[in-house]
């Protein structure tokens, strides 16, 4: 039991990290990252490449987060300047572009057939059931310290800016502040936590290949931030949280509707994340917490 | 040379149709609809289950699909789309990746993932001026031709075509020239619909027909649109066409697996250069 | 005395939640111009936008010729027959002169028969939109623009026309252009509602002058009335609140 607990507990706190980059990307400085998949999908490759090639945990995690940010500045450098809708398509292309990348390369990423055997991490100081909780304690530590990060950039004056950004480019260049490198610094810092990300997936899985890096990753995050109330930390744990029982709850639809076959109840799992998608946007688009700070309203309807 | 030209030439064409339905909806509904690759995957199994499982021939089921793909969009649009009305961008935004992933994941769950193909006799390639030509090509030549003949004189030779150009550059005024807007809306998606359904039988009649046969097309489609110019269906054909033969001539040089990365390059490119488009207007952005 | 051919009563209309236009209430009759005056924010495009259908009042009635048409949307007030040339963005760019003309006219007025001649009467009156029909509305002057828009507005026969602040932005020249275009049409029987900024020209013209200050109306008087009023600037913050049927 512990053992399932602490597997879903795990998988939360991964979900939580890339909505939390995403809310510091979208929900502080207005950044529509729809390729949040590619950039995860390459800290989680790094991180295994490294651990598979021997080098320890703090090794491997550190080369995770420098690729996270240093892929997220390379992207903000060049696209930060679009507006909304071509920032988000540019950003699906480059995930587009990585996952061609991790599915030719097969001399370094195995292609299809991905990347097993990774080994786990701490793994001498401990084994079985006791090893599950070694690593979740491991997952909370590292994860504590990304939300400590994103919430001290989000009250600092910085996130002030970045804020005043997202509701209006040109009041806030006026205000002579460089729109851009503020943008591409929240955008890198969303990285870092990717990396994060990246390595607890990639460290706990085992074994990684492109199919757990598909466009439904972006969904959830989506998700679990427009939930949680855009640019609220708190509230996104909420948000990761309900999407997450969300997922797990319709796991047991197989047991529910025998009648299902694996493939008909994955399908319809992305379906109802879909739907739930849509709802959420219709009815609670200011999710169900608050930002902490003035109340964002809907905006005019032009 | 001129092989490579012309394949390319009739790729781009078939990438052409449903460029333009996402350049229309662009214009009208003032959001890059993502859910247009599953636009095509839903039009082609609409065919394929006519074609199949009911028995009819390919043309009739293609004419079946282009009306089950429009009713689809029209549900799909007063379900999702009309409550949206006048959201930001980034909310549509969503919305419609919230329905691409409800669509290719009905087909998933109705169709399963297999790959599937059409009930039809392969003809044997012709040559013609040394060029070889097969079936396909020349079909989707006079379709994708004879497509955006008529999207053209509708969209500038009727009332309706007027209007819709109308509420693409100006929605309040439209209203108050007495354009019903939701009447608008439904013709764009009824012409997006049988754009996309045609593309979708097309590509499947190359044999291929699976869940995921949309999402490949996602990324060229955005760029031809991007490149042609946002909200100019001429620029979406123009854009297409380029892409294709760029594409055909990259596989000289790149393996065929990273096709897809041309359109990547080129969506950078115009994105970093030209904004706008070959044939848009530069615009104030937000 | 007559029926007035638009009758405004207790008017409210917002966006979110508080409401911009109050109480608004007046009348504009068939013959001569009323223009409608105030100070900057007075909720003058509020006005006009709820008038228009572009914004759906919260409560009050909106009557034109006898027909409550208050809770319209835009295209169904448009076949109502009302007219509307707005201040800003009001031409399609991205379509030619004649496109534009078509637009204004086939989906509002039944008979498809009548255009050529509500084109041509149209040209009567902006003589400069002649054999310019394929230019595209865009890449004209601005006062060539407001031309195109206001004969638009003209084309399907509009029984009450609004004109919102139809001198902005408009060189000298072409202002006396556009005063005596708006008076020759209301010379040849269309009732014209105005809003405008540029006081003296408009009274110049005008039979009637409504006083909008802070979302309300303050007054309704005949324009020589006003102009000759010993405190204006009372009329505008409200101390004479007067409020006058005109005369026929």
């Amino acid at each position: 039991m512990i053992g399932y607990l602490t597997a879903i507990l795990v998988v939360v706190l991964i979900s939580a990290l890339v909505a939390l980059a995403l809310n510091l990307q979208w929900g502080q400085a207005g950044m529509v990252n729809f390729g949040i998949f590619g950039f995860f999908a390459a800290t989680s490759y790094v991180a295994a490449l490294s651990s598979l090639a021997g080098y320890p945990l703090l090794i491997s995690l550190v080369l995770a987060i420098l690729t996270g940010v240093a892929l997220s500045a390379l992207v903000a450098l060049v696209s930060a300047r679009l507006r909304e809708d071509y920032f988000a398509i540019a950003t699906l292309a480059f995930a587009e572009a990585v996952r061609l990348f991790l599915l030719n390369e097969t001399w370094l990423t195995g292609g299809a057939n991905g990347l097993p055997g990774i080994p786990r991490p701490l793994s001498a100081y401990s084994s079985g059931q006791s090893y599950e909780l070694l690593f979740f304690v491991m997952a909370l530590v590292l994860a504590a310290i990304c939300f400590a990060f994103a919430e001290a950039l989000t009250k600092s004056p910085f996130g002030r800016v970045l804020r005043a950004l997202r509701e209006d480019d040109l009041v806030a260049a006026t205000l002579g502040k460089h729109v851009l490198s503020f943008r591409i610094w929240a955008f890198s810092a969303g990285g870092a936590i990717l990396g994060v990300a990246g390595y607890l997936h990639s460290s706990y899985f085992g074994y990684i290949d492109p199919t757990q890096f598909g466009a439904f990753v972006t969904a959830y995050a989506f998700m679990a931030v427009i939930a949680g109330g855009r640019g609220s930390n708190t509230g996104l744990l909420f948000g990761a949280v309900s999407v997450m029982v969300l997922l797990e709850g319709t796991r047991f639809l197989k047991d529910l509707m025998p009648f299902l076959d694996a493939g008909q109840a994955a399908s319809l799992r992305l379906i109802l994340i879909g739907a739930g998608l849509i709802l959420l946007l219709i009815y609670k688009p200011q999710g169900f917490f608050r930002e902490h700070r003035l109340r964002v309203d809907k905006g005019d309807t032009k | 040379m001129l092989q490579i030209l012309l394949n390319g030439i009739v790729s781009g064409l078939l990438v052409a149709l449903p460029a333009v339905a996402l350049s229309l909806t662009y214009g009208v509904l003032n959001f890059p609809n993502f859910a247009i690759g599953s636009m095509i995957t839903f039009g082609a199994y609409i065919a394929l289950f006519f074609n199949v499982d009911i028995g009819v021939s390919l043309f009739v089921a293609a004419g079946l699909a282009a009306v089950g793909l429009a009713a689809v969009a029209l549900l799909i649009d007063r379900l999702v789309y009309r409550p949206l009305r006048g959201a930001d961008h980034v909310t549509l935004l969503v919305a419609s990746i919230g329905v691409y992933f409800v669509l290719e994941n009905v087909v998933r769950f109705l169709f399963g993932s297999d790959i599937r193909g059409y009930d039809v006799t392969v003809a044997r390639p012709h040559r013609w001026m040394g060029l070889r030509v097969n079936n396909e090509q020349i079909l989707i030549f006079v379709v994708a031709f004879l497509a955006m003949v008529i999207v053209w004189f509708i969209l500038m030779r009727t009332p309706f075509g007027r209007a819709m150009r109308a509420v693409s550059d100006n929605p309040d005024l439209a209203d108050v020239r007495g354009i019903s807007r939701n009447k608008v809306i439904a013709l764009v998606w009824v012409i997006a619909a049988a754009l996309c359904s045609t593309a979708g039988v097309l590509v499947g009649m190359d044999g291929i027909i699976d869940p995921l046969m949309g999402w490949n097309y996602v990324l060229p489609l955005f760029a031809a649109v991007i490149l042609g110019g946002i909200g100019n269906p001429l620029g979406a054909v123009l854009g297409a066409l380029i892409i294709g033969i760029v594409e055909e001539m990259a596989t000289l040089v790149l393996p065929t697996t990273y096709r897809q990365a041309v359109s990547f390059v080129i969506i950078v490119l115009v994105l970093l250069l030209r904004p706008h488009g070959l044939l848009g207007k530069p615009r104030i952005s937000r | 005395m007559t029926e007035p051919l638009l009758k405004v009563e207790k008017l409210c209309a917002g966006y979110g939640s508080g409401d911009i236009v109050k109480n608004a209430g007046f009348t504009v009759s068939e013959n001569g111009i009323s223009t409608i005056v105030g100070p900057n924010g007075a909720g003058k495009s509020t006005l006009i936008k709820a008038l228009v259908g572009l914004l759906i009042p919260r409560s009050g009635s909106i009557i034109l010729a006898g027909k409550d048409v208050g809770k319209m949307n835009a295209p169904a007030k448009a076949r109502a027959g009302l007219g509307y040339v707005p201040q800003e963005h009001n031409v399609f760019r991205n379509l030619s002169i004649g496109e534009n003309m078509m637009l204004a006219y086939e989906f509002i007025a039944p008979d498809r028969a009548g255009f050529s001649a509500a084109r041509d009467r149209v040209f009567d009156i902006f003589p400069d939109l002649v054999g310019r029909e394929s230019d595209l509305a865009g890449n004209l002057s601005g006062g060539q623009r407001q031309m195109l828009a206001f004969g638009c507005a003209l084309m399907p026969h509009p029984s009450l026309l609004l004109l919102d602040e139809p001198s902005a932005g408009l060189s000298p020249k072409y202002v006396e252009g556009m005063f005596a275009a708006v008076k020759a049409v209301n010379d040849a029987g269309v009732c014209i509602l105005m809003i405008e900024q540029n006081v003296r020209e408009a009274m110049a013209i005008s039979e009637t002058a409504i006083v909008l200050a802070a979302g309300e109306i303050r007054a309704q008087m005949p324009a020589r009335e006003f102009m000759n009023h010993p405190d204006i600037h009372a009329l505008y913050m409200g101390a004479a609140s007067t409020r006058q049927q005109e005369g026929a």
